[in-house]
């Protein structure tokens, strides 16, 4: 399977928030960085056909999506940024809902909802309201709803927001067990999301691809840029003026600050094993 | 199809603190049509005389006078009447009678016995008795005017002439009931307001609910969510009011029919004296019926016009404060409907609060001259709500929060091409 992205653009009024975009996709798992407003939404807004780009295309396997018509919707499972679903329904209630939009035949239905709980261990909170349900657990349930149509393509949208770090831990091992055979697009700013789980990380700013790749080959780039350096409090300030800092930790009287410089700083400084989270810093930070 | 229906229904209106409002204002209905039975129609100046101790006995003679007469109009029964009405005249009309209490009298008053069969039984059987006559008398005129207006090339009268002498020919009455219940059930409105309360529960949040939970782009990320989602969701509006509107009017007619006794149903609607120019000429029940189809309508066309606030708005607030001003605005356009300013009846004929008002939509001819043509008001009504619930429909189909439903994203190009 092979989703590719051709030149897609895409302008609100004046403003291009999605600048002839280019990437190709297949099985795995892929973290799509940014910070807010970067067109991460767009571009999933794009990719699953509730929007439309002023220019270029998505192909599946070749065939533009758009042609695919409906059936391309059925090898698609979303879940949309900050979903709160209906708190009045119950979680079996609601799932049976989406069965009927995803077009799930009658007679699986039931079935199919038995499959997707255990899968995201929800079985014993099937008969509780989703006002009832932690974040955590709605979560879940969102991801539940995405697998319930069986689909190639599952696309997250900022998944963990607002999710403790248990929960968070507890979701990224569901999407790991999930990608299998399937090709999952997470879109997030918090970084540690999918560093250890994604197969590439695409990185966009302001509309445009930055950089696609796996997390070792985009953090290779910032070997020997990456420094621990050891300071005072008193000079704790000037650093943080002078450099992004990526940590800062207190060790007895002193700091340890992590931070991103193409030169070793003065002073007390060793080079650091960069990850992730520095190249966020090195794109994103001042 | 049908699942996403149910759960349409499921989402937006079996929610249980609609459930509770609902079953709340049935009951405040039925209290309401309780309380002024007990009071009388409009207390002691109404038709009817409150339901007191001191009113039993002329409630008991009220209604075993019904059960002796009610029924076809016989000369026996017409003879019964005019001899007592005569007898009680007679014996009250010098102000001499005898105000204590009477044990051989219906009433136990001589006053209260003329007072009973002349108001509740004289008056209404000369009504009756004479409706044919008064009808008559009607049509010749306007058989008159027809040629009058004819000769002097007004289409307008001439064309409103021959609708009388056309709808009120060969009108007679032929059975004497108690009419009033009828009036008054036609004529209650309270129940109204409840609906339209419980339909600003229900519709608001209807497409406010799916941005706020982002449901709706779920919705449109699921393949059957592609289909009209805002024709399934109006399917269900409708549903929902047809449901509100049939709940209240079986609860008005069961509670009337229980308190009053509704008797009658196939007499016609102009036996009503309220109703004597009616331009229908049908039962009053089929009547009934007829105001709850007009009803059904108006809510409908309230509903859709919530609809679109729901879409056009981000919150359920907002959306509350313009749907109420909205209501206070068409309850207000609705008096406008017998005015002879046209701006102003253009206004109440927007209004859907103006067909909730069956009763003085048909009480008489309601016309209204457009270009020289004779048009029912009832009519005009009902074209204006259909007019302008298809413009909100294609509006909202527009504007809603199922925009992005685009063909050109879905469907391949040679379905387009083909208007699928």
């Amino acid at each position: 399977m092979e989703l590719r992205f051709e030149h897609v653009t895409k302008y609100y009024g004046k403003q291009c928030v999605l600048d002839n975009f280019n990437a190709k996709l297949t099985e795995g798992i892929y973290g799509l960085l940014g910070p807010n407003g970067s067109g991460k939404t767009t571009l999933i807004n794009i990719m699953i056909g509730i929007l439309d780009a002023n220019a270029g295309r998505v192909l599946l396997d070749g065939v533009d999506v758009r042609q695919m018509g409906v059936e391309y919707l059925d090898r698609i499972g979303y879940l949309p940024q900050y979903p709160t679903f209906y708190k009045n329904f119950r979680v079996d209630e609601f799932l049976e809902y989406m069965c009927a939009l995803k077009n799930v035949p009658k007679t699986q239905t039931q079935g199919r909802i038995s499959e997707v709980l255990k899968q995201v261990n929800l079985t014993d909170a099937c008969k509780k309201t989703i006002g009832a349900l932690s974040g955590g657990m709605k979560q879940r349930l969102g991801i539940a709803q995405a697998i319930l149509n069986r689909p190639d393509i599952l696309v997250l949208d900022e998944p963990t927001a607002g999710l403790d770090p248990l929960e968070r831990i507890r979701f990224r091992n569901i999407i790991s067990r999930l990608s299998r055979d399937k090709l999952v697009l997470l879109a997030t700013h918090i970084v540690s999301d999918i560093e250890y789980i994604a197969k590439e990380v695409l990185i966009l700013k302001k509309g445009r691809l930055l950089m696609q790749g796996t997390p070792e080959e985009i953090s290779r780039d910032l070997t020997g840029k990456v420094w621990h350096v050891v300071t005072s409090e008193a000079g704790l300030s000037d650093w943080v003026d002078r450099y992004a800092i990526g940590n800062i930790k207190r060790i007895e009287k002193d700091f340890v600050l992590r931070i991103v410089c193409a030169d070793q700083p003065e002073g007390i400084s060793e080079p650091a094993e960069p990850g992730l989270e520095d190249v966020f810093l090195s794109i994103f930070g001042n | 199809m049908l699942r996403i229906f149910y759960f349409e229904m499921r989402k937006n209106y079996l929610r249980i603190f609609i459930i509770i409002a609902f079953v709340l204002f049935l009951l405040v209905n039925l209290s309401l049509i309780y309380k002024n039975y007990v009071n009388g129609d409009s207390g002691f100046t109404g038709y009817f005389m409150p339901h007191s101790a001191d009113t039993v006995r002329r409630w008991e003679f009220y209604r075993s006078m019904h059960e002796k007469l009610d029924g076809t109009l016989t000369a026996e029964k017409a003879d019964f009447i005019i001899n007592e009405n005569k007898r009680l005249e007679s014996i009250v009309s010098d102000g001499a009678f005898s105000r204590e209490y009477q044990p051989d009298s219906y009433t136990g008053y001589l006053w209260g016995d003329y007072v009973m069969i002349s108001k509740y039984f004289y008056d209404p059987m000369k009504y009756i008795a004479t409706y044919s006559i008064n009808s008559d008398k009607i049509v010749e005129k306007a058989k008159d005017n027809i040629a009058f207006y004819e000769k002097y090339g007004n289409r307008y009268e001439k064309a409103k002439n021959e609708f009388i002498a056309d709808h009120y020919s060969g009108r007679k009455i032929t059975v004497f009931y108690d009419s009033k219940p009828w009036e008054l059930l036609f004529d209650y409105n309270f129940s109204d307001l409840l609906i339209l309360l419980l339909l600003l529960l229900g519709l608001v949040p209807m497409f406010v609910n799916e941005k706020e939970t982002k449901m709706s782009n779920l919705i449109l990320a699921s393949k059957n969510g592609k289909i009209n989602m805002t024709l399934i969701k109006v399917m269900s509006a409708l549903t929902f009011v047809s449901f509100l509107v049939f709940a209240f009017s079986c609860e008005n007619m069961l509670a009337f029919t229980y308190l009053y006794g509704l008797n009658g149903h196939a007499m016609p609607l102009y036996a009503i004296e309220k109703y004597q120019y009616s331009p229908l000429a049908c039962s009053v029940l089929a009547f009934y019926f007829l105001m709850v189809l007009l009803k059904i309508i108006g809510f409908f066309s309230f509903g859709l016009f919530i609809f679109l606030l729901s879409s056009l708005l981000s919150r359920v607030i907002y959306t509350y404060m313009v749907s109420s001003l909205f209501l206070v605005g068409g309850i207000y356009a609705s008096g406008y409907m017998v005015s002879v300013e046209l701006g102003k009846k253009v206004l109440s004929f927007l209004s859907p609060v103006t067909l909730l008002k069956g009763n003085e939509l048909y009480s008489k001819l309601l016309d209204t001259n457009i270009l020289d043509n004779f048009l029912l008001v009832p009519y005009i009504c009902i074209l204006m709500q259909i007019i302008t619930s298809s413009i909100i429909f294609l509006f909202i189909c527009k504007t809603s929060a199922f925009k992005t439903l685009k063909k050109a994203n879905v469907l391949p190009e040679k379905e387009i091409s083909n208007g699928i």
